[in-house]
C-alpha cells in the first residue's frame, strides 16, 4: 500500500517545477494577453473598459497594420529569393568536398557565432552613404551612391542584404547532416547504373532532403513573420514605416502609444498565425515518420 | 605503382565548382567580419576617409617639453592646468590627425618639474566634455580640470623641487604633426611656459584605444567593471537558464518517459508541454513584462532568467532521449532499492551526457543573444546584458565608429571559443533536434 503510494507521488514531484513554470510563463501570460486585447487597458487602474472585440477592429482598420503586413510579404518574398536558397547550395557543394570540410563547416558558422547587435552595427556602418564600404564597391560598377537606410525604395532590400553574406549556418548544417545520413548503397547503386556526379546530385542528393527543405521553408515562414531584432537596431521601423513589420506592432503599442489593449490584439493574431504554421509543420513531420 | 582507381566523367568539375562555390561563399561571409575588425583599429581620420581604407594608420606619440625657467610660480595646480591646456587644445585643434598620445614634460632651471600625459582613447571620450569647440581661452581650463582629475583622463605627477635634473636641446621635429602643434603653441599665448622641444613617434599599441574607450564608456554607464558587467550579467543569465533547463527539463523529460504509466495522461502531459512552442515570444511580451512588473522583477536578472524556465522543446528533446534508456535496467536499480531520484542521478543521469550537452549548447546561443526581452524589461544599465549595451552604444553621440566595430568585434569573443572547442558537439545536437523536429 505504502509502495503504491510512492510510486504515484514521485511523477508528481517531478513534475510540478515545470508545470509551474509552464503555467507561470506560458499558460498565464497567454492567457492574459487574450483577456487584455477586449479591454481599453489602462496600467494604473487594470483592466480599464470592456470594449469587445473594439481593439480588433481598430487594428484591422488601420493603415499601419496592413503597411506592416505588406512589408512582411515583401521581406518574406526577398529572404526568399536571395536567401532561402544558399545553404542548400551550400550543404549540396559541401558534401563533395574532402579536405578540409570541418574548416569550412566552421568558416560558415561564424556569421551565426556573431551576435545579431554586433552584425547589425557592421553593416550599419558599410551602409555609411559617405564612408561606407558598400557605396565604395558599388561606384566601380558605375552604380550608386545609395542612401541606403534613409530611402524608402532601398531600405528593405538593405535589411535582406546581410542574410545573403551570412548566409545560414544552422540550416546549413540541417542539410548537411541530412546528405550525410543517406545510405551510400544508394548512391553506389546510382554510380553503377552510369549516373554521373552531378546527374547524382539533382537525382539523388537533392530528392533525399525534400523533406528537410520542406521543414525548413515552415520554419522560414515563421522566422520571417516574428523578425523583429535586426529590423529595430537597424532602421528601427523607419523611414516612414518602410520597415515597419507585424511584431513591431506589438511592441510600439504596448511601450510607445501605451495602447496595451491594441498590442494584446496583435498578438492574438501574431499567435493564430504561428500556431497554425508550427500545426502544419508538425503535420508534415508526423507524415513523414 | 600506377593508380588503379577510375576516375569518373563529371567527378573532376564537380570537385572544382564545390571548392569554388565554397570558398567564394566563406569570402562572402568573412567580408563583414573582416571589416568590422579593420575598422575597430582605426583612428577618427581613417573611420572618416574616402575611399574606405583596409589597414590602419598607425597613430603618432607626441612628446612636448616645457620651460618654465625664471617663473615664480610653485603651486602644482598651476602647472597642471598648464599641461592641460598644453595637451587637450592643440588635440583639439588636430582632432582628425592620428595622435595616439600627448605628453607633457615641465623643466625649470635644468630640472623635471612634472610629467603630464593623455591617451587617445581618454581624449576621445572626455573630448564632448572637456574641449568641445575650438574655441579655447585662459580660463576655460578652471571649470575643465575637475572633469579631467575625477573622469582620470590625464595622468599628472608633480615633482616639483625633487625633480631629477635633466638636459633639454631645443628643437622640433619635422613632420607635418608636431609643426601644427608647434604653430599652435606660438599663435596664442595659453600656455604659460616655454615650449622647447617637440618629438615624434610611431606607437602601434594605441591603434587599440577604440577598445579602451569603449571600457571607459561603459564604467560610466554600468559602473566599476565596465564592459566586462554586460558580459557578466548575460553570462549569469545564460548559464542560470540552460541549468534550469537541464535540471527541469531532465526531470519531465524521465517523468513523461518512464513514470507515468496512464497512456491518456501521458499523453495529456505531453500535449500540455509541447503545446507552448507554438506560441512565439512576441505575443508574450506584454503580457509577460506586466507579470514580472507585479513580481517585482523589473530590473533584474531574473526578469530574463525565468520565462526560459519553459521551452517546450527542451522536455521533448529529453523524452525522446529517455524513452531510448532501457526499463529492465531502470527495473533492476528499483529492485536493488534505489529511490526514484537515485535512479534518476545515478543511473540514467550518466548514461544521457551526450542529450544534456546538447541541450546545453542549443539553448546557450540562443539565450547569449537574446535581445528584445532584455531590452524590454531591463532598463537599468546595471542589468542590461551585452547586446542591450550595444545597441545603446550606437544611440550615444559620443561613441565613434571604431568605437561600435570594436564593441562588435568584442562581443563575438566568448562564443567563438565555445564554438571553437565544441564544434563537434553542436553539429551533434542541431542534426539530433534537427531530426526530432
Amino acid at each position: 500500500m505504502l509502495r503504491k503510494l510512492n510510486i504515484r507521488w514521485v511523477p508528481v514531484l517531478f513534475l510540478l517545477p515545470s508545470v509551474i513554470c509552464y503555467v507561470m510563463f506560458k499558460y498565464y501570460p497567454l492567457m492574459n494577453m487574450a483577456y487584455i486585447s477586449f479591454f481599453d487597458y489602462s496600467i494604473v487602474n487594470p483592466p480599464g473598459k470592456f470594449i469587445g472585440f473594439a481593439n480588433y477592429t481598430e487594428f484591422l482598420k488601420s493603415t499601419t497594420f496592413w503597411q506592416a503586413i505588406s512589408n512582411t510579404f515583401i521581406f518574406f518574398g526577398l529572404y526568399l529569393v536571395l536567401t532561402f536558397w544558399i545553404p542548400i547550395v551550400q550543404a549540396l557543394f559541401l558534401y563533395d568536398i574532402r579536405r578540409g570540410n570541418a574548416f569550412f563547416r566552421f568558416m560558415y558558422q561564424l556569421p551565426t557565432i556573431m551576435p545579431l547587435v554586433g552584425g547589425v552595427l557592421v553593416w550599419k556602418w558599410m551602409y555609411n552613404p559617405d564612408f561606407g564600404l558598400l557605396n565604395y564597391w558599388l561606384d566601380f560598377v558605375g552604380l550608386g551612391p545609395y542612401l541606403w537606410l534613409n530611402d524608402a525604395t532601398m531600405t528593405k532590400l538593405a535589411i535582406v542584404l546581410p542574410a545573403v553574406f551570412a548566409g545560414n549556418g544552422i540550416a546549413l548544417l540541417l542539410y548537411y547532416s541530412a546528405l550525410k545520413s543517406i545510405p551510400t548503397e544508394i548512391l553506389e547503386a546510382a554510380k553503377m547504373d552510369g549516373a554521373g556526379p552531378w546527374r547524382r546530385m539533382w537525382t539523388m542528393l537533392l530528392p533525399n532532403i525534400k523533406f528537410i527543405i520542406v521543414i525548413q521553408f515552415v520554419a522560414f515562414m515563421s522566422s520571417v513573420l516574428l523578425a523583429y531584432d535586426h529590423i529595430y537596431i537597424m532602421t528601427q521601423g523607419g523611414p516612414a514605416g518602410s520597415t515597419t513589420v507585424v511584431s513591431m506592432l506589438v511592441v510600439n503599442s504596448a511601450f510607445q502609444q501605451s495602447r496595451f489593449g491594441i498590442s494584446g490584439a496583435v498578438s492574438v493574431f501574431m499567435f493564430i498565425v504561428i500556431a497554425l504554421l508550427t500545426i502544419i509543420q508538425n503535420k508534415i513531420s508526423a507524415e513523414k515518420d | 605503382m600506377e593508380r588503379t582507381r577510375i576516375r569518373e566523367k563529371g567527378g573532376r568539375s564537380l570537385k572544382i565548382t564545390a571548392y569554388v562555390v565554397t570558398i567564394s561563399f566563406v569570402i562572402f561571409a568573412l567580408i563583414p567580419i573582416l571589416w568590422m575588425f579593420a575598422s575597430s583599429l582605426k583612428t577618427e581620420k581613417d573611420i572618416n576617409s574616402y575611399p574606405p581604407k583596409w589597414l590602419p594608420t598607425i597613430p603618432q606619440s607626441i612628446q612636448v617639453t616645457i620651460d618654465y625657467t625664471g617663473m615664480d610660480e610653485t603651486d602644482p595646480a598651476f602647472y597642471e592646468k598648464d599641461a592641460m591646456r598644453a595637451m587637450w587644445y592643440p588635440w583639439m585643434k588636430n582632432i582628425r590627425e592620428s595622435i595616439g598620445d600627448v605628453t607633457i614634460t615641465g623643466v625649470k632651471d635644468g630640472r623635471k618639474l612634472y610629467t603630464a600625459e593623455t591617451v587617445s582613447s581618454m581624449f576621445f571620450v572626455g573630448q564632448p566634455k572637456v574641449v568641445p569647440t575650438t574655441i579655447f581661452n585662459d580660463k576655460m581650463m578652471d571649470k575643465k580640470l575637475p572633469i579631467i582629475q575625477e573622469n582620470k583622463l590625464s595622468k599628472f605627477e608633480w615633482e616639483g623641487d625633487s625633480g631629477k635634473s635633466i638636459a633639454v636641446t631645443p628643437s622640433i621635429a619635422e613632420s607635418d604633426l608636431s609643426s601644427r602643434f608647434s604653430a599652435f603653441y606660438q599663435s596664442n599665448e595659453l600656455i604659460k611656459g616655454q615650449v622647447v622641444a617637440i618629438s615624434e613617434q610611431s606607437n602601434w599599441v594605441r591603434v587599440f584605444s577604440s577598445y579602451m574607450a569603449l571600457n571607459k564608456i561603459a564604467e560610466d554607464t554600468a559602473g566599476a567593471l565596465g564592459f566586462a558587467q554586460y558580459f557578466l550579467n548575460s553570462a549569469i543569465i545564460t548559464v542560470a537558464s540552460v541549468l534550469v533547463q537541464m535540471v527541469l527539463g531532465g526531470l519531465a523529460g524521465y517523468t513523461l518517459a518512464h513514470l507515468i504509466e496512464s497512456k491518456k495522461w501521458k499523453f495529456f502531459w505531453i500535449m500540455f508541454f509541447l503545446a507552448t512552442i507554438m506560441i512565439p515570444d512576441i505575443s508574450l511580451l506584454l503580457p509577460m513584462y506586466l507579470l514580472m512588473k507585479d513580481l517585482g522583477l523589473v530590473n533584474s536578472l531574473l526578469a530574463v532568467i525565468l520565462p526560459h524556465t519553459a521551452w517546450g522543446i527542451i522536455i521533448f528533446l529529453f523524452k525522446g532521449f529517455f524513452d531510448q534508456v532501457s526499463k529492465e535496467l531502470l527495473q533492476a536499480a528499483r529492485v536493488d532499492g534505489a529511490t526514484e531520484l537515485r535512479t534518476f542521478l545515478q543511473i540514467v543521469t550518466p548514461l544521457s551526457i551526450p542529450i544534456f550537452t546538447t541541450v546545453g549548447v542549443m539553448t546557450f546561443i540562443p539565450v547569449w543573444n537574446e535581445f528584445l526581452w532584455p531590452l524590454v524589461v531591463n532598463s537599468s544599465p546595471k542589468y542590461w546584458t551585452f547586446t542591450v549595451a550595444l545597441n545603446d552604444l550606437q544611440n550615444q553621440p559620443s561613441v565613434l565608429q571604431n568605437m561600435l566595430m570594436a564593441s562588435a568585434f568584442v562581443s563575438m569573443i566568448p562564443l567563438l571559443l565555445i564554438f571553437l572547442f565544441s564544434q563537434k558537439y553542436i553539429e551533434k545536437g542541431v542534426a539530433f533536434s534537427g531530426v526530432k523536429g
